[in-house]
């Protein structure tokens, strides 16, 4: 059906695949329902965008767990006669068709409830920076500044502790990790999606953050499948904030899009402005920023001298359980992880914190597990009961 | 391919190719002078390596343009609704008696009336769809089916029967020819319009009337052969013939009823042929039943069965690919079309509990406003394409 297929190109699209026409399909078009053709003004909040709809559907009886790879593509001819057309770039990808049938769960009304929730955290990389490039990156008044503070960190405990330790040590580098975790918060009803969260936390020198200024992370995703494109997952958040923004890039085989020393689509950019080809818009994706349906906090740091904060940045993934396609799970697929610090929004120039490449295993995600879940619930009851207690 | 008499009291061999030419190729192959080689080897077996030669000859070969004639396309957005279905079981051995052909051969028949309720410029059709669903053996390229149905209205003993035959040519979906009869004459295997005539010639004294006869469908998927559903290793050769009414009728027209049907089916070697091999005749009573116009209610979940049950969309299919349409409109229209747009696909199901479920898939474009605007009569045609993926793999 492609249109680059002999049996397609320079064809009527009524005479496309004219041989394979099933004359009884079993698909028909419910053309009395208007809204199943209708052209609509689109919700889409980026511009003044319209919405064509073309539905087919079909009565089933039963339905099988069965796995697709589909392909889809729309051509768009000026008339019946032409041979020429317009098309969209065509997609593949894979889907699961789930058998479903008719159950009293399908009614209850999602609400997340906390006490219904289980968190389940998964894999977890670090990667550490090397001096030279924390030295490059925040240039040596930063480090001397951090061996000031670090001297006078020393001082401060010898004097709280009335000892003199300097004298055995000498001022480490310091040191910078780039954390990327992930992991998945579950809910019991049906009607509730699951939810892969991750954070990626990149713990480093107080004095080298900036209140104001944004760190930038990423991590690319690559699962090394025909059947699906790379992916870019990006959280912003401003040193000293806890709010969270994100973007989604679908960067089909452009494996290194985001990286620092794109000079397409990065160096020189503005966050917004970065990759722009492939990010997609909010109403285009499953992923939200922040702490919500988060089942995890990135670690504080715990550094003796409290020189250091782990900085991260917070985000999930929308897994509904309706039609979840398990084949997306319990596999590796290759990641890339980075960090960049702008100055503000309308910076070009960025602090680049150096990519890693690595590996990460997507774990099955399960079904939502009453007894971890009922754990939880009963952790959180004896918290409440313990406070009780003092109170009185 | 068989032996057949020449001149001089010799015999002569042929063999058949023929290559399917849609209208729309036919101005690059047309109005050409070929420069054409024929030979020919004889062998004395299929597994023998050796033969006679035959000299080379070589031919200027000039094929004549051709204007092919194209209908409009129908446009119509049509509702058929089967009232009628019938199916009659053979045994191939009992009907291919001498060509050692054997399996099950099955003869069905559909009927059904066919509109747009929602359109009511848009005519009424009755349509007739025969099938042959026999051993591939018997689908011999070149070969005719020659399918029947003589009906008259139950208890109207002085109605003439009217016969529609719907023949397709085995291998050449664009030679297919809907025949309609109106008389007294009899359609029997034994008739004596019927023995000893060509396909075409069968019966043709009570041809009917142009505006009174059925015709063939647009398009040439059903007259072309495929895989049986029913049965393995048979073809079902297919033959759709519609009856335009020129109006949309009502429902009390008296064309719905009880009707007294004969169905038949025979197979022509080729198109000189006057004897054949008849499937044997059936009679029977079909109904012919008015279409129901509210659509909604036949495909859908309506009235108080909806009220007791959940239609509420499950989605579990949800795919977006966004594109610059600089990249799709070319040429002189990319100046028009600028911005961004997104093709997406959504599928699910409508799940109720009285198990009446729909599986949907919706497609979509979305555009700026304003390129609509200037893409008004464009068609759209989405397209999807899915395989099972083996899950053994």
């Amino acid at each position: 059906m492609s249109s680059d297929s002999d049996d397609v190109a320079d064809k009527r699209w009524y005479r496309q695949n004219s041989n394979t026409v099933m004359s009884y399909p079993e698909f028909y078009a419910p053309f009395w329902n208007d809204a199943a053709f209708a052209l609509v003004d689109s919700e889409r909040t980026t511009g003044t965008y319209k919405k064509q709809f073309c539905e087919l559907q079909l009565d089933i009886e039963d339905l099988e767990d069965l796995s697709f790879t589909m392909e889809t593509g729309l051509r768009i001819y000026k008339t019946d006669d032409a041979k020429e057309f317009f098309t969209t770039p065509e997609a593949k990808f894979n889907y699961f068709q789930e058998e479903q049938v008719y159950t009293k769960d399908l009614e209850v009304v999602p609400t997340y409830a906390p006490e219904k929730q289980k968190a389940e955290p998964k894999e977890k990389k670090v990667f550490a920076v090397d001096i030279q490039t924390i030295t490059d990156a925040f240039g040596t008044d930063a480090i001397n500044q951090w061996e000031t503070d670090y001297a006078q960190a020393l001082l401060d405990a010898e004097t709280n502790e009335n000892t003199n330790r300097s004298w055995r040590q000498s001022v480490p580098d310091p040191e910078v990790s780039i954390t990327v975790s992930y992991g998945y918060t579950k809910y019991e009803e049906l009607t509730e999606s699951d939810w892969m969260y991750w954070y990626i936390a990149v713990e480093m020198p107080t004095s080298f953050a900036t209140d104001g200024e944004i760190l930038y992370t990423y991590v690319t995703i690559d699962a090394g499948t025909e059947t699906e494109d790379i992916i870019t997952a990006s959280c912003q958040t401003a040193f000293g904030s806890s709010d969270y923004a994100i973007a989604i890039f679908n960067q089909g085989d452009d494996l290194d899009a985001l990286s620092s020393t794109n000079a397409d689509y990065v160096v020189g950019k503005t966050i917004d402005t970065q990759a722009d080809d492939y990010e997609e818009e909010e109403a285009d994706h499953d992923w939200i920023a922040g702490l919500d349906y988060n089942g995890e906090l990135a670690p504080e740091s715990t550094d003796a001298e409290g020189l250091y904060t782990n900085y991260a940045c917070y985000f999930v993934k929308e897994e509904p359980k309706l039609g979840r396609d398990d084949t997306l799970f319990d596999r590796e697929v290759d990641i890339i992880i980075g960090a960049r610090i702008y100055a503000d929004s309308s910076a070009t120039d960025f602090t680049d914190l150096a990519e890693s490449s690595d590996t990460l295993f997507i774990d099955e995600i399960g079904n939502y597990s009453a007894a971890g879940a009922a754990g939880l619930f009963v952790s959180t009851m004896a918290t409440v009961m313990f406070l009780f207690t003092f109170a009185f | 391919m068989s032996l057949k008499d020449s001149i001089n009291g010799k015999m002569k061999a042929g063999c058949i190719a023929e290559a399917e030419i849609p209208p729309e190729d036919a101005e690059a192959l047309f109005d050409i002078t070929y420069s054409v080689t024929v030979g020919g080897r004889v062998y004395d077996s299929f597994d023998d390596p050796n033969y006679a030669e035959l000299p080379e000859q070589e031919y200027e070969f000039y094929v004549p343009a051709m204007t092919p004639v194209q209908a409009d396309l129908e446009k119509d957005i049509r509702d058929i609704q089967i009232s009628t279905a019938e199916e009659f079981s053979f045994e191939a051995e009992d009907v291919f008696v001498d060509d050692g052909i054997s399996g099950s051969i099955k003869q069905r028949i559909f009927a059904g009336f066919s509109q747009n309720p929602f359109d009511t410029t848009s005519n009424t059709n009755l349509e007739l769809f025969f099938e042959v669903d026999g051993p591939e053996e018997a689908f011999i390229n070149g070969a005719r089916i020659y399918q029947y149905m003589s009906f008259v209205k139950s208890g109207d003993d002085e109605a003439d029967i009217k016969t529609v035959a719907c023949i397709t040519k085995i291998g050449n979906p664009f030679d297919a020819k809907v025949m309609t009869f109106e008389g007294s004459n009899s359609m029997d295997d034994d008739s004596a319009q019927v023995v000893d005539r060509t396909w075409d010639s069968v019966n043709s004294e009570d041809t009917a009337k142009a505006d009174e006869s059925f015709t063939l469908f647009q398009g040439i998927e059903d007259y072309t052969s495929w895989e049986s559903w029913d049965i393995d290793g048979n073809l079902i050769m297919p033959c759709r013939a519609v009856f335009d009414f020129g109006e949309q009728i009502d429902s009390d027209n008296e064309v719905y009823g009880t009707y007294d049907v004969t169905i038949g089916a025979r197979f022509y070697e080729d198109e000189e042929s006057t004897e054949f091999l008849s499937l044997p005749q059936q009679t029977t009573q079909v109904v012919f039943e008015a279409p129901n116009t509210d659509l909604e209610g036949v495909y859908e979940v309506t009235g108080d069965a909806a009220a007791d049950d959940v239609s509420d969309d499950r989605v579990y299919l949800k795919k977006s690919k966004k594109f610059f349409l600089e990249d799709v409109f070319t040429g002189e229209d990319s100046a028009t079309f600028t911005g961004k747009g997104w093709l997406k696909l959504e599928g699910g199901n409508k799940l109720y509990k009285s198990g009446q479920n729909k599986f949907f898939y919706r497609f979509s474009v979305e555009l700026p406003a304003t390129v609509f605007d200037s893409m008004d009569e464009w068609t759209y045609y989405f397209w999807a394409k899915y395989t099972a993926v083996d899950p053994a793999l």
